[in-house]
């Protein structure tokens, strides 16, 4: 069985931005060990289905999906320039 | 007919035999993606007998019910169910319970007797059924042991996977604060997963610890050793992740002082241009009021030399005034 790190770019992106699909496609993009990981987690739900099993991402995954992988807008970055760096600028934090 | 058995674990952290906490459970659809078959199952429960008959109806498909009959139960939290199948019953639902049960099945018939204390139900963890075509038997240690095996793996797939998550989280979120970008995403990120830390490694870790600590025995040491030795590793990445958003908040907490700061400034700067502003319409109201008065002084000195060059002249022609006045006086009254 092959495993692939649930990280930033890899699974946890690709269940994502895939949504759902069948569970072998999953696991063979992702390896076996990796999806059965993403399901201990809580992280994907299965459904059985007329050609095999089916999977769709959890909502703790896409609460956490949303966080990580949401656009960096004009609203964050100046969120980031007041909130850390203007600070860390002024009084060196 | 072919029988089928499954030997289901509820997740307790107590010793007490599984019982039912609900007699029905709603109607629901289990199904991934809109191209697929409708799939709704509905479940009713017989609290004595903890018989269980799942309905199910596929598309539209006439309404089917399976029975599942509890052979066993023990107070470690599991039951074994058998499903009797006939050879006619052939849909996907019933030749996918000839393999093992799904865990969206299972995980819909926990719900009977498991009460959700560390999350919603929609973030449960989808465990694997033991499955087995031979009858179960939870007096043998065979079973037993090869029950235990198939959960304590899931446990052991929950762990790395945290831990997993954690590095590269970790990894993200450390870069992105080096960069000086995502930094308030990344707070929420940490935040997010020490939560999701807290409820493994608080919460979950109960259910595991009961079901080892149930059958020390039984349990396989390199399982035991590989749960303990990913466990500590979430908990050191836990540790460091605690560290790290601890700092950011604090970080973020000068932002308080730094409105304050910021709120003083352009209090200063408004008060300085309204003071200046002020003062310049007071000085330019001033200067004209001073000019008017300078010219208002002007006309005076003027009307005042006028008046004295008026009354040199009176005086100076006084006499002939005076005659001049006299003269039809002296004229009527000679007449």
């Amino acid at each position: 069985m092959t495993t692939k790190s649930i990280g930033y770019e890899s699974p946890l992106k690709h269940i994502y931005e895939t949504k759902c699909g069948n569970l072998s496609d999953l696991e063979r993009n992702l390896g076996k060990s990796t999806v059965r990981q993403l399901e201990a987690m809580g992280f994907i739900m299965n459904a059985p289905s007329l050609h095999g099993d089916t999977w769709k991402i959890s909502d703790r995954a896409r609460r956490l999906g949303d966080v990580s992988f949401r656009t960096y807008s004009r609203k964050e970055r100046f969120k980031d320039f007041y909130r850390y760096k203007l600070p860390r600028m002024l009084f060196g934090a | 007919m072919s029988s089928y058995f499954y030997a289901l674990w509820i997740p307790q952290f107590k010793e007490g035999e599984p019982y039912a906490r609900k007699s029905r459970l709603d109607k629901a659809e289990l199904r991934d993606r809109d191209e697929d078959p409708e799939l709704w199952v509905s479940g009713e429960i017989e609290n004595n007998t903890l018989l269980i008959r799942l309905a199910y109806t596929i598309d539209k498909n006439p309404q089917r019910t399976l029975v599942f009959q509890k052979t066993e139960s023990s107070k470690e939290g599991f039951i074994v169910y058998k499903l009797n199948l006939n050879d006619n019953e052939n849909d996907f639902l019933c030749n996918r319970l000839r393999t093992t049960m799904p865990k969206a099945i299972y995980h819909y018939l926990k719900e009977f007797f498991h009460e959700h204390q560390f999350h919603n139900c929609g973030d449960d963890s989808l465990l694997e059924a033991y499955f087995s075509e031979d009858q179960i038997n939870l007096n043998d240690d065979n079973h037993l042991r090869s029950i235990l095996r198939t959960y304590l793996q899931s446990y052991i797939y929950k762990y790395e996977g945290c831990v997993s998550l954690c590095r590269d989280r970790l990894y993200y979120v450390t870069k992105n604060i080096n960069d000086g970008v995502r930094i308030s995403d990344s707070h929420d990120v940490l935040k997010m997963m020490i939560d999701n830390n807290q409820i493994v490694l608080d919460g979950e870790s109960m259910y595991c610890d009961f079901l080892i600590n149930s059958f020390p025995y039984l349990v396989d040491q390199n399982q035991l050793h590989r749960i303990y030795a990913q466990r500590n590793e979430l908990a050191r990445y836990d540790d460091r992740m605690q560290r790290l958003e601890s700092t950011l908040t604090s970080q973020k907490s000068l932002k308080i002082g730094w409105i304050g700061f910021l709120a003083s400034l352009i209090g200063a700067v408004v008060g300085v241009a309204v003071s200046l502003f002020l003062g310049q319409c007071s000085s330019s109201e001033l200067e004209n009021g001073v000019s008017t008065i300078r010219k208002d002084i002007q006309l005076i000195e003027a009307y005042d030399s006028l008046s004295n060059q008026n009354i040199l002249l009176i005086k100076q022609n006084q006499d002939s005034i005076l005659k001049l006045l006299n003269k039809p006086t002296t004229k009527k009254l000679r007449q």
